[in-house]
């Protein structure tokens, strides 16, 4: 029952996004040309036809260290909720949750997940 | 039946004026931006359309509709739809946990001005904000353009390190409140006599370096970066489809957030306060519609503080904003953690 | 004039019997066969020429061998400039080892001579397409070009128009490339080693200019990088055979449209020297000269300072230089009539006197700018997020300066205090007192500061120019007397100027670096050749060595500190 309102606004703000879409097809002049739909690579022939390839890991490791925070977080949201109620034993148990995940981020620091521009990569030129 | 009837109209009237803010203040900002831009810049800004450019957001809401609809040749066409709609709903989805002013009578039902009041209302909040990363991978992923690639997977990589900074900024106050629901943490610094801004400054800071990251806002705008990506990851979308991004990127989101900063920092919709003593209320003359305007004005010194920074300092490299994220922020907010878990009880007593 | 005496060469005439040692007054020229050309160079570069100016070759068709190869070698200790001659018929070695910017400037002269160059890594042609036929800068190519290709009107190509009449043009057009042959380009250009190729290219607002760089990425990194310049080639070495001397002056300025009077100056100063005039040009025209250049020189750093910090993301300060530009272009309107393409000074004097309340308005600009200037540096340089993005980055080192050809501020950041207005002073700056700023550790903060304290010095040397202009009368003469008007027909509009046979380089001091000229007559009012050293060309040419191992994001901070202008760059 709390919800409904949420759903409700959920229905409407997707309908309106539809609506936003499509109104451009709709109210748009249809001025077919052969070259207007050229990915934009500054006006010249694309050297690579595809740029769907392999893309740089170091986005990957983020998204992995996102990964592992979040569920972290989703550890703690409880606790942080009911905190006043568990005293020191909750303070220092929590404690040391935290202090081993952030043990978790020294090592990724140490061993160059943060630095993802200029790994060490050997590259024969 | 009735209690169901009422209910739906209630709940219709907030979704009104809730989609006024979103479409229409979010519009309006747009305006506010450029001539606050302007002023700064020593030009006027906007004059030509409507009296000093207040009808220059209509004009270019109406340019960007009747613009050609064009698609990528090489693009994936449902993703492509889909990124936008995932961009659009879960940023004004947000505003359904942010509570407007106190409850109040109207026709003797007792109405609470913030649409969904659940008591996991920040939990709705992270929810929602790790959705907005979907909208940005997926329209570089579909427009098939390698300056769409680059750029998305450049913000995504920083909304998601900013993402759990954010999260673990905002534990401190909630440990301080011991609730979820924004509602009640705003009853909570009422009762506390306390904007948790006092005790916590250094989550306050982490929270606007985030804010401004997850939003795109300089210093951390290298999606914009015109000149080195044109428009990054909106570069194949034309007419509104392309209107919607900065509107929601830029407006929505630094909106919905900075009123979740006044929420939780600076005390929702209460007047002025003096830690531990009390509250002042220079606009008490307003009678019942004080609250609402304190918190409107709230929300607007952020945002224009936000403003402030955009168009006066430059811009950091990808690699920099990262590791300030992972190396800088996140320990802080750790340290602040811990620091309030163990102050928290003295505050209670 | 800073030209080698016969004294330097003793030791080599020893070591290369067959070496001809010319001296003129205005050049001194080195006559060396083409097998022993690589030899001289390098015992030349150990004997302290170690800076790489320009090299080209010039065309004669009836002799034979037919092309005359030149090599510009300067010294900066000793300020010492020599010109290494050699004659070939269609090869020579490459001297890509011992100067880089000899593999740019060698890419030229494959483009508009057809000289095939031996030992050269990627020989690919430096303005035009790849599938080009013609060599455009020989002297049987004419100058309007084949037009063989037959290309309709978009009229027709539209809407079926069949134009008749006047509108009737031909349809027979020279050759346009095709996006095949921009393919073809791009892809000899680079060779393909990494994840994707980038193209950063000619339509893009981050870029200054139409330049079309190609990225070679790895995730974020750059592995490799290249230009494909001549976008904006306009043929002006081609035209400047066909042009009287004072024509061939407005070309100089649009050019470097950015520093037009500048570029004016150096040229018109070059033609004074090859006439043996510069003493009698009078002391206000010279005043004057400077002081305009001088304006230019604060115009165009401003320009500078705008888009780099606009390129940074700082976006209010773009706003504030161009509104202090605006003020320099209204003066330089008032005196000259114009605004981008100025062509104001000619030679033996300038066009026109200053008008009335001239010095008044500059005065009071010299008044308030060094404030604005003061406002900007307190926003930017000592800023955390500008010093972030711009210490240690793009590091250049002395080495460098030499091996490159670099000039202008670029090799002042990086500690060679290389300033053409000490080094060969010309027009009023052997009277004034001004200071050269010299960096000391090359990155893009160094040039940065740099040119910042540039803008300050020519704010010095304009005080000093406009105490000495109030002196003097108002009937004071702007423009030379002739010595002997049969032989040397100096007017204001400067038609039937016969140059005597010579041939001679001279440089000036442009805010991008040395743009020098070359210029070979063989008497007549037109030049047989004129080469255009062009610094930003070779200010360029470090960019894909800087850009190695870089991040994209630092592809804008670099090129953004090297200033280069295409007008200047594909000439």
């Amino acid at each position: 029952m709390d919800y409904m309102g949420f759903l409700i606004f959920l229905g409407v703000m997707l309908v309106l996004s539809l609506l936003l879409i499509s109104l451009n097809s709709l109210l748009g002049p249809k001025t077919p040309e052969s070259m207007e739909d050229y990915p934009y690579e500054c006006g010249v022939p694309l050297y690579d036809l595809s740029a769907q390839s392999t893309f740089h890991q170091g986005y990957y490791l983020l998204g992995l260290l996102l990964l592992l925070f979040d569920i972290e977080a989703a550890f703690l949201f409880p606790w942080t909720v009911v905190y006043k109620h568990l005293g020191v034993f909750g303070f220092v148990e929590m404690f040391l949750f935290v202090f081993i995940l952030t043990y978790g981020l020294l090592y990724a620091w140490r061993r160059g997940a943060l630095d993802w521009q200029f790994e060490e990569e050997v590259f024969e030129r | 039946m009735e209690g169901l009837l009422s209910a739906l109209i209630i709940i219709g009237i907030k979704i009104l004026v809730i989609l006024a803010i979103v479409l229409g203040v979010g519009a309006y900002l747009t305006l506010v931006e450029r001539k606050v831009a302007a002023h700064i810049q020593r030009r006027p800004g906007p004059m030509v359309v409507g009296w000093h450019g207040l009808l220059q957001p209509l004009a270019d809401g109406l340019k960007l509709l009747t613009k050609e609809d064009l698609f990528p040749r090489y693009g994936n066409k449902f993703l492509y739809n889909l990124a936008i709609v995932m961009a659009l709903v879960p940023a004004s989805l947000v505003f359904a946990v942010v509570p407007f002013g106190p409850e109040f009578e109207v026709f003797g039902i007792r109405v609470k001005p913030i649409l969904t009041d659940v008591n996991v209302g920040l939990l709705l909040f992270f929810a929602l904000g790790s959705l907005a990363i979907y909208a940005i991978a997926l329209a570089g992923w579909a427009s098939n353009s390698k300056y769409a690639l680059i750029g998305s997977m450049r913000k995504a990589g920083i909304v998601i390190s900013y993402e759990v900074v954010i999260t673990f900024a905002l534990m401190g106050p909630i440990i301080l409140a011991q609730t979820l629901s924004t509602y009640s943490i705003v009853q909570q610094q009422i009762e506390q006599k306390l904007w948790y801004i006092w005790l916590q400054p250094v989550a306050f800071v982490v929270y606007m370096f985030a804010m401004l990251a997850e939003t795109g806002r300089v210093p951390f705008d290298i999606q914009e970066a015109e000149a080195e990506l044109v428009t990054g990851f909106t570069v194949e979308y034309g007419g509104m489809k392309f209107g919607l991004f900065p509107l929601v990127e830029w407006y929505v989101e630094t909106l919905s957030l900075s009123a979740i900063a006044v929420v939780v920092f600076l005390g929702g919709w209460s007047p002025i306060n003096i830690p531990f003593v009390g509250f002042i209320d220079p606009l008490f003359f307003l009678g019942p519609l004080s609250p609402f305007v304190w918190f409107v004005l709230k929300v607007s010194l952020l945002f224009l503080f936000v403003l402030w920074l955009h168009w006066t300092l430059p811009r950091y490299r990808i690699d920099q904003i990262t590791s300030t994220a992972w190396k800088v922020m996140l320990p802080l907010t750790l340290v602040n953690l811990v620091f309030t878990a163990i102050i928290a009880p003295v505050v209670w007593r | 004039m800073p030209w080698a005496k016969e004294e330097d060469f003793i030791e080599l005439k020893k070591k290369f019997p067959d070496l001809q040692i010319e001296v003129k007054p205005t050049i001194t020229n080195l006559h060396i066969s083409k097998d022993k050309l690589i030899e001289l160079l390098k015992d030349l570069k150990d004997l302290g020429f170690k800076l790489f100016v320009d090299h080209s070759v010039i065309d004669f068709p009836d002799k034979k061998p037919r092309f005359q190869a030149f090599y510009i070698l300067y010294n900066v200790e000793e300020r010492k400039r020599v010109v290494v001659k050699t004659w070939t018929d269609g090869t020579l070695p490459s001297i890509e080892k011992l100067w880089f910017a000899g593999k740019w400037a060698e890419r030229e002269c494959y483009d508009m001579f057809g000289i095939k160059y031996e030992g050269h890594e990627n020989l690919v042609r430096a303005f035009m397409w790849e599938t080009y036929q013609y060599y455009p800068l020989r002297k049987d190519f004419p100058l309007e070009g084949y037009a063989n290709v037959d290309l309709p009107s978009l009229n027709e190509v539209l809407y079926g128009d069949n134009l008749t009449g006047t509108m009737n043009y031909s349809r027979m057009h020279t050759a346009v490339p095709t996006l095949e042959d921009l393919e073809i380009t791009e892809k000899k250009r680079l060779k393909k080693k990494a994840q994707i190729v980038l193209n950063w290219g000619p339509l893009h607002p981050g870029t200054h200019g139409t330049m079309w760089f190609l990225f070679d990425l790895e995730g974020e990194r750059v592995v490799q990088c290249d230009v494909i310049l001549g976008q904006l080639h306009r043929g002006v070495e081609k035209l400047a055979e066909n042009q009287m001397y004072n024509q061939f002056l407005v070309y100089t300025d649009r050019m470097d449209y950015i520093s037009a009077l500048c570029s004016n100056q150096a040229w018109v100063v070059a033609v004074e020297r090859l006439l043996g005039i510069e003493d009698l040009v009078p002391e206000k025209a010279k005043y004057i000269r400077t002081m305009m250049s001088e304006l230019q020189r604060i115009n165009s750093h401003l320009l500078w300072l705008g888009t780099y910090a606009l390129d940074l993301g700082a976006l209010t300060i773009f706003l504030y230089t161009f509104k202090e530009r605006e003020k320099i272009m209204d003066i330089i309107e008032g005196i000259t009539g114009a605004r981008l393409t100025i062509s104001y000074p000619r030679i033996g004097g300038v066009r026109m006197d200053l008008p009335e309340g001239a010095l008044e308005v500059i005065k009071a600009f010299i008044k308030r700018f060094p404030k604005e200037l003061k406002d900007w540096e307190n926003m930017l340089t000592r800023n955390r997020i500008w010093l972030r993005r711009n210490v240690d980055v793009g590091i250049i080192s002395k080495e460098d300066v030499y091996f490159y050809g670099l000039t202008g501020p670029v090799a002042r950041g990086s500690g060679v205090p290389y300033d053409m207005r000490k080094l060969e002073p010309y027009d009023a700056y052997p009277y004034v007192d001004f200071d050269v700023p010299v960096g000391e550790k090359g990155d893009v903060y160094d040039r940065y500061l740099v040119r910042l304290e540039e803008m300050r010095q020519s704010v010095r040397i304009i005080e000093q120019c406009v105490a000495v202009l109030e002196k003097m009368p108002r009937s004071a003469p702007f423009f030379a007397e002739s010595p002997d008007p049969k032989k040397i027909k100096l007017s204001i509009d400067g038609i039937g100027l016969k140059v005597p046979e010579g041939e001679i380089y001279s440089s000036g001091e442009n805010p991008r670096g040395e743009l020098g000229f070359f210029i070979y007559s063989t008497g007549g009012v037109k030049p047989y050749r004129v080469k255009i050293k062009p610094g930003s060309m070779y200010n360029l040419c470090i960019y894909p060595k800087l850009m190695q191992d870089r991040v994209i994001a630092d592809a804008v901070t670099i090129l953004a500190s090297l200033d280069p202008v295409v007008g200047e760059i594909d000439r």
